[in-house]
């Protein structure tokens, strides 16, 4: 992307901002339900990750376009989407 | 002003263009869709009008027709009802249960009529699944074929619902990345070199950027409020609430929509008669001052019998709280957020997407505003793909896409005012509107796009779609009144003032297509001629 | 006073400052190839203006009023724009 490595290889940037980014948000929200406060009507944990998906996918979309370091990248999304599955898979099972 | 490095704007350039360039077109689609969706009840009510205008959406008396109309409803049916105003002021009434399809997604199954609220008689009655009433719809089926569009594309659920969604975020993307890449917005707000746009193929590729710049930036808070509240609706009945379901309910829509609602789980299936909905109507109009928007009836003849009136927004508020009755004594029981049982930040921030979406929080006025920032939003997005194939109009494959959005911009218009010719006539006969308004729709698309495969120059293809996009429109209330509808002078003794207002607007409409078509445009592609030059 | 009349009562120091802002605007009267003026209005306390009414509206928490504000501004301004360039 950077006129440094513009040799570099696409597919791992798009790979990162494509489908992992769309899988860590719709996981996040998900998970969400297990570790945000329920609020004053019990309700805020079901109803605040539905509201915010569309901005967590924004970010994580974002930051993975325009981030110089990759691998760092790779490394957040990846722990974030991994925790999110561990919650969520603990809860389901 | 934001300055980001050199390579981040290229990339967000990149983003910005080839998102549009692979959604863009589906995303105008949606957008023009929407801005009509803005005014589906006043389209309902023009297509459709009663003798006169009712003043009264829930009469007295509403209580009698609803019992006259569940006395023809199976009991298993009965399960719950909802009321509310639609085209013309008819009092639709939907008697129902709710079902699981095979996929396990809910379904709304029972008997809906349509009430004459000046005779109370029932006009209409219909049975079967909410999605079946749809397609069979007759007197609301003009609105809902936009509403359609709009939402899901008439693709099936949940895959329009998703595509929707997408394009929302697409929206989103566009709108964030514009934003940042867009580095002189203030200082380039009031440029706008139309005159360049006779002046060769560099000057119409300039006065096309800058009116994309330009229509791009002002609307630019609206296109991120619009696609935020956007997509959010779209995957939250897609995707968002059967994933929250699945997690905390065990993939039980119904009990988490329910727990959201904060409606306690607990049953009295003894039979007793609901008590006078006239009365829990007029105590509800009493406390709040205004006729509710919808009216939601759970447990029919059951001890736990419960009454919920959603009303509109009112004063400085963009929401408002609902108001629960009990249903067997009729008693007020409490006012409540929409979400949750008290207030909270997760219902106060749901409760804003609507009114922020659809901008009917404050009448005409908001509504008009909502048209207007939708319609400039189209001209964004219709703007931005013309100006990505203008820079590349040297290369074939680009100048095919340029055919595309020709005829996508001019002609999706077009065949949606085609709908609206099916429609009337559909509407007098044996035809389902929705089969006959679909039918027109590919038909118009059709022939469009025959015509964006044959004509050479794209301005002469402008041209012949914006003048059968003039004639359409010029010709839609003479139809109308062809097809049994009011005339100007009947409409205004009725006090159906919507419907010459509505005609007016057509006819306007018409006429400055007429006039673009003279008016060679901001929006130009250079001719092939100007290119080889 | 309803939303509608404090929209209003909103908008019309706005739509001063804003064509105060348009007609002065350097770099449109150099694409249009107009003479420049003195600007009567800097920019940046040209802008603080022009937001101040939408400011007051949230302060007050009047939201129907403010949206409806900000949505008019925004369209009036881009009509503005067409206009005065239709006009050059």
């Amino acid at each position: 992307m950077s006129p440094k490595n513009s040799r570099a290889p696409l597919w791992p940037r798009w790979l990162l901002a494509g489908p992992l980014a769309a899988l860590c948000a719709a996981l996040i929200m998900a998970g969400g339900a297990l570790w945000l406060p329920r609020g004053a009507a019990g309700i805020d944990n079901l109803v605040l990750p539905i509201l915010a998906f569309p901005a967590i996918w924004a970010v994580l979309f974002f930051y993975a376009c325009l981030t110089r370091h990759l691998r760092r990248a790779y490394a957040l999304l990846l722990a974030l989407l991994l925790a999110h599955a561990l919650a969520l898979g603990l809860q389901l099972s | 002003m934001l300055r980001l490095p050199q390579h981040q704007t290229k990339t967000l350039l990149a983003i910005h263009g080839w998102s549009a360039v692979l959604l863009g077109l589906l995303l105008y689609a949606v957008i023009v869709t929407g801005v009509a969706c803005v005014f589906a009840r006043e389209i309902a009510d023009w297509s459709s009008p009663l003798e006169r205008a009712v003043d009264d959406p829930y009469p007295r008396g509403t209580d009698m027709a609803l019992r006259r109309l569940a006395a023809t409803v199976p009991a298993q049916y009965q399960e719950e009802l909802f009321f509310y105003p639609r085209a013309g002021g008819r009092l639709y009434a939907f008697f129902h249960r709710h079902e699981q399809d095979a996929g396990g997604k809910p379904v709304e199954r029972g008997v809906a009529a349509e009430i004459d609220p000046l005779s109370l008689q029932i006009l209409a009655r219909r049975e079967g699944s909410a999605d079946a009433l749809q397609r069979s719809e007759r007197s609301n089926a003009l609105a809902d074929f936009m509403v359609e569009m709009h939402v899901r594309l008439h693709v099936p659920d949940p895959y329009g619902l998703l595509l929707t969604g997408v394009l929302g975020l697409a929206m989103l993307v566009a709108a964030v990345s514009g934003f940042l890449i867009h580095r002189h917005l203030l200082r380039e707000i009031f440029t706008l070199r139309r005159w360049r746009a006779q002046r060769g193929a560099d000057g119409a590729l300039l006065a096309s950027r800058d009116a994309h710049v330009l229509a791009g930036s002002w609307n630019l808070p609206f296109s991120f409020i619009l696609a935020f509240t956007g997509s959010y609706f779209s995957f939250a009945s897609a995707f968002g609430i059967p994933a929250m379901a699945m997690v905390a309910f065990k993939g039980d829509q119904e009990a988490m929509i329910t727990a959201i609602v904060g409606h306690p789980a607990q049953e009295d299936r003894r039979m007793q008669a609901t008590a006078d909905l006239d009365a829990m109507l007029a105590d509800a109009r009493a406390r709040s001052g205004v006729a509710p928007s919808f009216v939601q009836l759970e447990h029919w003849q059951r001890a736990d019998a419960r009454v919920t009136f959603f009303l509109p927004a009112q004063g400085s508020q963009l929401s408002s709280p609902t108001y629960v009755y009990d249903g067997a004594s009729g008693a007020f029981v409490q006012e409540k957020p929409v979400l949750g049982l008290r207030p909270s930040l997760g219902g106060a921030l749901a409760d804003l997407m609507a009114p922020l979406h659809f901008g009917n929080f404050a009448g005409l006025l908001s509504k008009a505003l909502w048209f207007a920032l939708g319609f400039a939003a189209a001209y964004v997005a219709l703007s931005g793909l013309q100006l990505w194939t203008q820079r590349r109009a040297e290369s074939r494959a680009w100048r095919r896409l340029a055919r595309a959005v020709h005829w996508v911009g001019y002609g999706l218009p077009l065949a949606l005012i085609a709908t609206a010719h099916a429609y009337f006539p559909a509407r007098q006969s044996e035809v389902l509107p929705q089969e006959a308004m679909m039918q027109m729709f590919l038909l118009v698309a059709a022939l469009s796009a025959l015509a964006a495969l044959l004509i050479r120059e794209l301005a002469q293809l402008r041209r012949l779609l914006l003048l059968a996009t003039a004639v359409a429109l010029l010709g839609l209330p003479v139809l109308r009144l062809l097809c049994g509808g009011p005339g100007w002078w009947r409409a205004l003794q009725a006090q159906l003032y919507g419907v010459p207002a509505l005609d007016l607007l057509l006819l306007a409409a018409g006429i400055w297509c007429l006039w673009l078509i003279r008016s060679p445009g901001t929006l130009r592609m250079p001719s092939l001629r100007e290119l080889r030059s | 006073m309803s939303s509608a009349q404090l929209t209003l009562l909103c908008l019309l120091p706005s739509l001063v400052v804003l064509w105060l802002l348009a007609s002065q605007d350097p770099k449109r009267r150099r694409s249009l190839r107009l003479p420049q003026r003195q600007p009567r209005l800097p920019r940046t306390p040209g802008v603080a203006l022009l937001l101040l009414p939408g400011l007051l509206l949230g302060g007050f928490g009047q939201w129907p009023a403010l949206l409806m504000w900000m949505g008019l501004t925004l369209s009036l301004g881009w009509l503005l724009t067409q206009l005065l360039a239709w006009r050059a």
